[in-house]
């Protein structure tokens, strides 16, 4: 529902600013008349003209922002970012106005913060595992003492189910964690698409900016099903395999394992051939086109004599401040995405580094089934941070691609 | 207890079981017994440290410990089935003796079942 009243809202948006644009280059133009009866002292005018340029690019600026509702996406920042106070708008602005210094502090403020938060975690978790890994190696030598060999398989099976309790819980909050992640990134773009697809049809053209959010939408949508509902489920089941795999402690379920592995990096690759194929081809097309249309009825109107020149170059101030804002919004929305995939980006990057790091420290003294075990759950943690690369690579590039070929 | 003392008295207990082998063999059983459970209570000294140390780690790990117990309940019946039906074996029952073996097996299973539950409900919760 949401997502179609976000589409007429598209569609019925660029008639609102068609008539906004005009306004404003009307007003542009009464102040250009004006600047003709100065024609007798050449830098007073100049000046003054650059002034007047500089007033309505302020007031265009002001206007095209007032047509935009941020109030979707501000509610979806404060999903996102519970502790902090951030407005869609602010973050506009700092991109638009080009001040950037305290916004680069809160981020390095964040990064740094999810860095320590991370590693307090699974410090704990770290130490399980390597004490754990211990006991079971302080107990296969003792029960080796005895005559029986039942004791020790026994008590080796007892620690490694503990083991793989303690690994699949992790992995698991971790799975969890990153999937309401992927699906509050999927909303912010559900968001965002409005919003930024308005701009562009002001800077650009209607039909780039329809072509474009039709590939957002379908990027969404191909997110959601394949890597949601159908890669992640498959990691699972990988993690699973490997771990009864060492289990055994023969190679029974390797193969198995290694297939589930291929899958899910080929669905990737795929994955991103396909979108950015998509893009640049669609990039390389429409917006052309649009600027055809744009430039043909540009050309016409500054060859009116008389006012034409000044028509020209009202124009293109005005599309400058839309392309500005409209690069504005998209820095803004890329930057947004960026920092939701930050932090799960450094867990799974972390997690991979403990665990492997745990299977490392493990390998002298304990079974190589256990440092098997442990160093398959970092493959998995690698497999995750995969993923979620894949997906903000996808989301980056549309909104790289986007900016790129319609300014 | 170190090692010197046990094995002295090892040999002295197997050395008079001996002078009982030719007239009255029961003697030579009852002394081995003897000895042997003398070195037993030697041996839980040293398992008591053993034990402790387990128990020291298992505290960091501050997870179910349950299991940790298990595991050293399970030595400790492995442990004392071996020794029975070592004696048994001494004595020439055969039969009783590895009735005793085939008895501490089993518990071991029955104790290590809970474990296997708790294994398929941690694979079953992770893919649910």
């Amino acid at each position: 529902m949401r997502r179609g009243n976000a589409v007429r809202k598209c569609i019925a948006k660029p008639f609102a600013a068609a008539a906004l644009m005009l306004v404003c280059v009307l007003s542009g133009l009464s102040g250009g008349v004006r600047t003709v009866t100065a024609a007798e002292y050449p830098e007073i005018e100049e000046a003054e003209a650059s002034e007047e340029l500089l007033k309505i690019q302020e007031q265009t600026g002001e206007k095209i922002m007032e047509e935009f509702d941020f109030t979707e996406i501000d509610e979806s920042l404060q999903k996102l970012f519970p502790e902090q106070k951030l407005t869609f708008q602010n973050v506009t602005d700092a991109f638009v106005s080009g001040d950037l210094e305290s916004a680069g502090k809160v981020v390095v403020k964040y990064v740094a913060d999810q860095i320590f938060y991370e590693f307090r975690n699974n410090r704990r978790n770290l130490a399980y595992m390597l004490l754990i890994a211990i006991v079971a190696a302080v107990f296969t030598n003792f029960s080796g003492a005895l005559k029986s060999r039942q004791v020790s398989q026994i008590s080796f099976y007892v620690l490694y189910m503990l083991l793989i309790t303690l690994c699949l819980n992790t992995f698991q909050v971790a799975m969890t964690g990153l999937e309401t992640r992927m699906e509050l990134l999927l909303d912010f773009m559900q968001v965002l698409c409005p919003g930024y697809f308005l701009s562009v049809a002001i800077a650009a053209g209607s039909g780039s900016s329809l072509m474009f959010y039709n590939l957002v939408l379908f990027l969404i949508y191909l997110v959601e099903v394949v890597i949601l509902r159908f890669l992640l489920p498959l990691v699972n089941i990988y993690i699973m395999v490997q771990v009864l795999n060492y289990m055994l402690g023969e190679e029974v379920l390797s193969e198995f394992g290694e297939l589930l592995k291929k899958l899910v990096l080929w669905g990737l690759k795929t994955l991103l051939g396909l979108v950015v194929g998509i893009n640049v081809i669609q990039g390389m097309l429409v917006p052309v086109i649009d600027g055809l249309k744009r430039s043909v009825v540009s050309k016409t109107v500054s060859a009116i004599p008389g006012i034409g020149n000044t028509f020209g170059s009202m124009t293109d101030v005005v599309l400058g401040t839309a392309v500005l804002i409209k690069n504005g919004i998209g820095m803004a929305g890329a930057v947004i995405v960026l920092l939701v995939g930050v932090s799960p980006l450094l867990q799974m990057a972390l997690l991979t580094f403990f665990y492997k790091l745990a299977a490392a420290l493990v390998q002298p003294v304990s079974d190589k089934r256990i440092t098997g075990c442990i160093s398959s759950v970092s493959g998995g943690y690698e497999l995750l941070l995969r993923v979620l690369c894949t997906v903000l690579v996808l989301f980056l590039l549309t909104i790289a691609v986007v900016a790129a070929s319609t300014s | 207890m170190n090692i010197i003392q046990i094995g002295i008295m090892g040999v002295i207990g197997a050395l008079l079981s001996i002078q009982f082998k030719g007239g009255k063999t029961e003697y030579g059983i009852y002394m081995s017994v003897a000895v042997s459970i003398i070195l037993f209570a030697c041996i839980v000294d040293r398992l008591e440290i053993f034990v402790e140390t387990v128990e020291q780690i298992s505290r960091y790990i501050s997870m179910d410990t349950g299991y940790i117990a298990t595991m050293l309940k399970m030595v400790g019946i492995t442990y004392i089935a071996e020794f029975s039906s070592g004696i048994c074996r001494d004595a020439g029952y055969q039969t009783i003796a590895s009735q005793i073996e085939v008895f501490s097996k089993l518990t071991i299973l029955a104790m290590g079942l809970p474990v296997l539950l708790a294994l398929l409900k941690t694979v079953q919760e992770f893919l649910a």
